[in-house]
Parts: structure tokens; sequence; C-alpha cells
């Protein structure tokens, strides 16, 4: 399988270790990605408020460009960017006048034919069998966020209150996946930077659910949940929970070693945390 | 002169009017607690049209556009994108924004969209920092963040001549 590849601005900054992960494990599969040339921002969150054509021509600009090349898909793990080309390519099918609109923006007769995907619907289909390193006694939450699920009708991607995608993902790698009633909660979003007392609150709840529900480990799927999440334990004074991306729990259940999968690059370390589960 | 449902209506499509006000978008709203009106009654309001108490209040700027309301909403209404319209009226009529915070970030991401065309996340943060008087309370966690190469210190530019190209022309149609 081949699929050119979206990586967007927090995948070669703060998400580093979400790319290096994913890379590691589609290697480990034989999937082949090849980075989308020319890529630019996807005209995130701040943007839909300042301006809708802008926050979909942006996001269009650069699915013409995958267009152009006759390919019909697009690989977007990043949950803000899967998001805003969802959403685009929902409002252009939406409205012809905006079709047009954004037409004339990105100076391009775009067709619309290319389908968003995300790793967690590719990685349904990972097998059991394949596991080296036995996690079963790793607890683990998944935790989905606002972008991927919602709204159900723009992103058609999983049951917008209860998915189980990335569930179903770490059950078949091993984990001992718990349930719990956040898995769609905001994380506190960009509040980190502009109302720090509200962050702390959101972002808080979240851990503070998370330990209730008896998870060592949360499992995201998205950068700006992952930042959020794991960087300010300390400073809000939280147990020390690990926030891994998937795409490092399936590489650390088929044996990769966890420098490739930048697990040290997390402020909470995981090693230690999974050490102790498997003395259990 | 035009109310402020129809300015909505222009900005994003979406009809206020058909709001029965059955509170699901507020019981779901994650910063409901900390708002000055809920997104229910941001849906009354605009009904009858208090557009000066709308774009005052905190809510506008709370909202974190997580789309739990939109998703909900059993009158099938964008309240998202209905809080985005009123954002955006806000900016234009230069309402003061009851979370000065939100529209300083806003236009801090535009400039780098349009400068760097990408989110030049150590520029973003660091001046975002500096405002609220916290850039060096926040010294430990950024030192950190740069530590782990989780922030770039120089930000890699992106195809900034589309982006501005793109930007100009959608000017055409919408005030940027
Ligand atoms: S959920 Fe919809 S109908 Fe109910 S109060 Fe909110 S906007 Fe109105
Ligand atoms: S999109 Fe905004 S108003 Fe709606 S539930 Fe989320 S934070 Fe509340």
């Amino acid at each position: 399988m081949k699929y050119p590849f979206y990586p967007g601005c927090s995948m070669h900054s703060s998400a580093k270790e979400y790319l290096d992960s994913f890379m590691a494990i589609s290697r480990y599969f034989g999937v082949e990605l090849e980075e989308v040339e020319g890529w630019t921002c996807c005209a995130p969150t701040a943007m839909h408020g300042i301006s809708p054509l802008l926050s979909t021509a942006i996001p269009a600009s650069n699915l013409a460009s995958i267009e152009e090349t006759g390919q019909d898909s697009v690989m977007v793990p990043c949950a803000a960017c899967f998001s805003r080309f969802k959403c685009a390519t929902h409002e252009i099918a939406k409205s012809a006048e905006t079709a047009a609109k954004v037409n004339d923006c990105i100076a391009y007769d775009f067709k619309n034919s290319v389908s968003i995907l995300h790793p967690l619907e590719i990685y349904d289909e990972i097998k059991h069998e394949l596991v080296i390193k036995e996690l079963s006694k790793v607890n683990v939450v998944a935790y989905y966020g606002c972008l991927l699920t919602r709204p159900p009708e723009v992103k058609q991607f999983d049951d917008c209150e209860n998915p189980q995608s990335m569930d179903n993902i770490l059950r078949k790698i091993g984990l001992n996946v718990l349930d719990w009633s956040f898995k769609t909660d905001c994380c506190g979003a960009t509040f980190n930077l502009t109302n720090k007392a509200l962050f702390n609150r959101l972002t808080g709840k979240i851990l503070d659910e998370a330990q209730l529900a008896g998870a060592d480990i949360i499992a995201v799927a998205c950068p700006l949940c992952q930042v959020n999440l794991d960087s300010y334990q300390h400073e809000m004074k939280k147990p020390n929970i690990p926030v891994l991306y998937f795409s490092q729990l399936i590489g650390l259940a088929y044996g990769i070693d966890g420098k490739e999968l930048g697990l040290d690059r997390h402020f909470v370390k995981c090693e230690e945390v999974i050490e102790v589960c498997l003395k259990r | 002169m035009h109310t402020l449902s129809l300015q909505i209506q222009d900005v994003v499509g979406e009809n206020v009017n058909i709001c029965y006000q059955c509170e699901k978008c507020t019981s779901g709203c994650p910063v409901s607690p900390e708002m000055e009106f809920v997104p229910a009654q941001i849906m009354h309001a605009a009904q009858l049209n208090l557009k000066q108490k709308i774009l005052g209040a905190n809510s506008i700027w709370l909202c974190a556009s997580c789309e739990t309301c939109t998703t909900r909403c059993p009158q099938g209404i964008d309240i998202s994108a209905i809080m985005d319209a009123l954002r955006i009226i806000a900016r234009r009529e230069k309402v003061k924004a009851g979370v000065p915070s939100v529209p300083v970030f806003y236009n801090l991401c535009l400039l780098s969209l349009r400068f760097v065309g990408c989110i030049y996340e150590l520029g973003v943060a660091g001046y975002m920092r500096f405002r609220t008087g916290a850039l060096l309370e926040d010294m430990p966690v950024a030192k950190e963040f740069i530590k782990r190469g989780k922030i770039k210190f120089f930000p890699k530019f992106r195809n900034v001549g589309r982006i501005n190209r793109i930007i100009s022309r959608v000017k055409k149609y919408e005030s940027i």
C-alpha cells in the first residue's frame, strides 16, 4: 500500500514522536508514505473564526496539489489537519457557491476527488498474532478528543459519542483497554495560551477521570491533545500518567525500539510505568 | 438595518430562529461554567437581536470550537459555526473582546500563516506568554520543550507565496 502523506506543522515540531512512530510502524507493515510536495499549513482552529472561506481554501489548495498528480487519497494523522481537510471537502460538496469561490481563490478547478484518511482507519486490521511484547497487564484508556469524530456527518469516522476505532486497535495489540466516559471531551485546546485557569480545569478533568478509571496510560491520536495532557502534569500537580500516541503503543507491542518511537520526548516517561505494570 | 440573525445567516448560513431552547448545547458545552451567557442563551439573545450583549460577552471567545453543541442540537443548528460568525462580526465591528487574549492569538496565527506559511509555535506561544506576563513563569516548561526538540527555534518556511496569493483572493469575498 502506498499513500500520499500530509504531516502538517505539528508532526514536524511538537509531535515529532507521532511522525517518528507512525513512520516506524508503517515501515514495519510495509505501508509506503510519500510526503505531499509543497504542502502548507492547514489553517487550523483560529482561522475559521477569522474567515470561513480562507479556512476552506487553504486545505483545498493542499488537496488540489494531490489531485493534480492523479492521486485519490491522502493520509492525515494529525487530528487538527484531518478535521480541517474533512470540513473543507464537506463545505465544498455542500455548496456550489463555496466551491466556485474556492476554485477562484486557489486558481484551480478542484474536483473534490481526494479522500481523507486517518491512520486509525488502516490499522484496524492489525493482527494480534504478530505481537511480540506482552502488554495485557497495562491498563489503557483511549482518548479521541474533539476533532476526529465531530461533527459526525462531516467526519464520517466513528461513533461520535462512544468511538471504538482506537479501543479496538489497542485491544488487538494486547493492552487491557478500559471503558470511560471522557473519550471525546475537550482537552483544553489552545486555552493554554489564552486562559490558563480554564485550561487547567479542562485538562485536569481528563487526567483525573483517566486515573479514576484505573488507567496506567492514556492513548491519543492528536498532537494538541498529547501536548496538553502530557506537558503540564507536573505543573498541575497531577499524578504522572504517560500520554502516548496509539502509533507508539503499536510500535511497542511489535518490539520496535523505544528510541525509534520517540518515547524519550515525552514529559511523563512511560518505560518505568510499563515495567511496574508488567510485574503485577 | 440588518438584524444580528440576518448577519449570522450571511456569514455562515445558519438560522438562529429555529432554536427552541432545549439547552442540549449548554449541557454538553465544556466551557459553559465560565461563560457569561451559555450557548442556549446566546441563541435566545440572537433571536432577540441583543447584539451588543452577545458581541461583548466572554462566551464567543471562550468557545473552544469543540463541536459538541453542533453534534447534539436536535434542530440541526451548527452552533459552533454561529460562534465563529459572532467572532467574525465582533472583529469586523471592532467590539471590545470579552477575553482580549483570544483575538490577539487569532491575529498572531494569521500573521504567522502569512509570513511563515505555518504556525510558528515558538513565536506564537512566546508572544502570548509575554503578553499575559507569564513569560518568566513559563520558562522551565519552555526550556523543556526546546530540550526535547518539541519546539523549533527557527521556523520552517512553507510555500508562503501560495498562502498569500490565496489570502489576497479571499479578500475579494471576505474581509480578513
Ligand atoms: S441544542 Fe439547538 S435547539 Fe437546543 S437550545 Fe441549543 S441551539 Fe437551541
Ligand atoms: S463548540 Fe463552543 S459553544 Fe459549542 S459546545 Fe464546544 S465550546 Fe461550547
